[in-house]
């Protein structure tokens, strides 16, 4: 799987490159500007698109225009620093599939990459299988020994988010962002975390399958499978 | 006081007291005058009286008055002049007299004359002269009052103008001011210097606007490095429980920052009035969002809470309305006790939010100031209530704090904005 990363901060696309390289044996490439970009998108072909807004040489923005124009059925994911609700909407109008705002966590990153890249190649078959456990990213199904588990929507959300960052650590700060979103901040608790990943828990294991769910103890937790 | 009450009342005040002043002088003087007249008179008499030896009686038509006292014994060379009345059998009152008191030899008797002169007709002139002044002064004072008006108008109206042209101006709009070229120079002077003022305030406005924009900007990107990095490190292998524990401090700390900074912005975009077209909204579709959002949050928390919500639509952005309740409930949640009691009323233009919790620790009035919070939150940054009160501030609306049977409740009166039918 191949992915664009443009980003001019060079350490940031650093760390974003390791973390991918890392999760999912993504084969993912730097432009740190527009003119290196453009020369890579001629050069080769890619499954998924990251860009960041701010440029030294112009404007990301005006890269996705070009992707999109070239009808390519790549993923597109804007990261920007700028939060405004206009910069959100200007982004996914010209064809973004995605807008990140910095500084976001990597775990989300990967999980909005993850669930893209499977999106776009679907062709026909939605199921995600990992061991005993099957994954309808369409249909939002899970099943243990083919044997269908009754999740709710955050139960779903997170198994989803522990699978695309399996075998990583993720913090329990950027699993309760990625459940609640912008409700997040001022919490005095995350023990809501706790209490789903306590009950995604007791239902997996009920239903036969393994526990892969590792307590990082104090920190987060870690979805550890082959 | 205006300006033209100011100089009006200052004119006619000197005006009346240069008159007043001007009238007994000029009394005084004419008064002077007619009596040396008077005088002069009646010492040209006492002198034909002595030299011709003309009668006594035949001199009586230009005097008004002789009277000769023989019985005199010493002969008194000095002429004397006195201010007397004498009665009038004819007009039957006293009318004052002017009299010259000289003695004659006759005969080597010497008798002591007296002559008199009435005063009655200078005093009446006196009094036509003064009554005239005194009319000539209002009517100066009437025509100086008219004058300054016309002139006033004339003068100042092109000040005027330019004052409510400044007065009605919006500095933080993009607009250029535009002030009136006068005949006068200090008002030029006046609105050149305005001018340079508003394009100063402008500018620097503008910069504050851009810096605070830029900063927030910058700081996002490093925040990112550093995040990206703990995360990174968190993956490590050789890490133990401790350091692990480090790591995610790190990230932690560096969310909350993060969050400030983007609250901090959003304060700023608030002041400078950037979101400004207000639509219809209903507040019970974006209350009911929140509330849906909201849910894992209150049953993984074992919150109870009591919703009492109607349709109300009022004019407001619905991004600042969004951020506003949004703010309200994590307050409420953020802040309630172990009780975990929440109540959320949408009813008669007005929407409250109460929650269970211990009292205040700090003056109620320190509620919506920035940085101010419960000691109980490490994770609130202390920016929600102030932007939720700059909401309220941009849009008249009123909020209201009260600490009752347990309970921290605020409620917002929509009056002000509520469409009554007519959006």
């Amino acid at each position: 799987m191949k992915v664009l990363l443009v980003e001019d901060e060079f350490e940031l696309a650093v760390s974003i490159q390791d973390y991918l390289v890392k999760n999912e044996k993504i084969n993912c490439d730097i432009a740190n500007d527009l003119n290196k970009a453009s020369e890579l998108f001629e050069l080769y072909t890619y499954d998924c698109f990251i860009v960041d807004i701010g440029l030294p040489d112009g404007s990301g923005l005006d890269l996705v225009k070009t992707i999109k124009s070239k009808d390519n059925k790549a993923g597109i994911i804007v990261i920007s620093a700028r939060n405004a609700l206009e910069d959100r909407i200007e982004g996914l109008n010209i064809g973004a599939d995605d807008y990140l705002v910095k500084p976001f966590h990597l775990s989300e990153l990967n999980a909005r990459i993850y669930s893209l890249i499977r999106r776009l190649k679907l062709d026909g078959n939605s199921v995600l299988e990992l061991n005993e456990i099957a994954v309808d990213l369409q249909s939002r199904e899970v099943k243990i020994n083919n044997k269908a588990i009754d999740l709710t929507k955050s139960e779903y959300d997170l198994l989803f988010y522990l699978i695309s960052n399996k075998n990583q650590v993720i913090s329990k700060t950027s699993i309760a962002e990625h459940l609640v979103g912008e409700y997040v901040d001022g919490l005095s608790s995350f023990d809501f975390v706790y209490l789903h990943m306590k009950n995604l828990r007791k239902k997996m294991v009920a239903a036969g399958c393994k526990d892969y769910i590792k307590t990082v103890y104090g920190v987060g937790y870690k979805f550890m499978i082959e | 006081m205006r300006l033209l009450t100011k100089t009006s009342l200052l004119i006619i005040t000197v005006s009346i007291f240069i008159f007043l002043i001007g009238n007994i002088v000029f009394f005084r003087v004419t008064k002077h005058m007619i009596i040396n007249q008077v005088d002069a008179e009646l010492i040209n008499k006492m002198h034909n009286l002595l030299k011709n030896n003309e009668s006594l009686e035949s001199n009586l038509f230009v005097t008004d008055h002789i009277e000769i006292d023989t019985n005199v014994l010493y002969d008194s060379e000095i002429a004397r002049f006195s201010d007397t009345v004498l009665y009038s059998k004819i007009q039957n009152k006293y009318i004052p007299h002017r009299a010259l008191q000289f003695s004659k030899k006759v005969n080597s008797n010497i008798s002591k004359i007296t002559i008199y002169k009435s005063l009655l007709s200078s005093d009446k002139l006196i009094e036509k002269i003064t009554l005239a002044s005194i009319l000539m002064v209002v009517f100066f004072i009437i025509a100086i009052y008219a004058l300054n008006r016309f002139i006033f108008e004339k003068v100042w109206s092109n000040f005027f103008r330019n004052l409510k042209k400044v007065e009605n101006y919006d500095i933080k709009s993009s607009n250029v001011l535009s002030v009136e070229e006068s005949e006068i120079d200090e008002f030029n002077k006046l609105n050149s210097v305005h001018l340079k003022m508003v394009e100063r305030i402008q500018t620097d406005f503008l910069n504050l606007k851009e810096l605070t924009a830029n900063t927030s900007h910058e700081i996002q990107t490093p925040l990112a490095i550093v995040k990206s990095k703990a995360e990174l490190l968190l993956q490590s292998d050789n890490l133990d429980e401790t350091e692990l524990n480090a790591v995610d401090s790190i990230i932690t700390s560096i969310e909350r920052l993060s969050k400030l900074n983007q609250s901090l912005l959003l304060i700023t975009k608030i002041e400078n009035n950037q979101f400004s077209d207000a639509v219809s909204v209903n507040v019970k579709e974006i209350l009911d969002k929140h509330l849906q959002n909201f849910d894992m949050l209150f049953q993984s928390a074992n919150v109870v809470l009591e919703f009492d919500i109607t349709d109300l639509s009022i004019e407001i952005n619905p991004i600042l309305l969004d951020i506003l309740i949004m703010n309200l409930l994590k307050n409420a949640i953020a802040y309630a006790n172990n009780k975990k009691e929440l109540s959320v009323v949408l009813k008669n233009n007005t929407f409250s939010v109460c929650n269970s919790g211990e009292a205040l620790v700090f003056s109620p009035d320190d509620l919506f100031k920035r940085f101010v919070k419960g000691s109980s939150n490490q994770n609130s940054s202390g920016l929600g209530l102030e932007i939720v009160s700059r909401i309220c501030k941009l849009y008249g609306i009123s909020i209201n704090y009260k600490y009752q049977e347990l309970k921290h409740c605020f409620t917002i009166d929509f009056s002000n904005i509520a469409c009554n039918s007519s959006c």
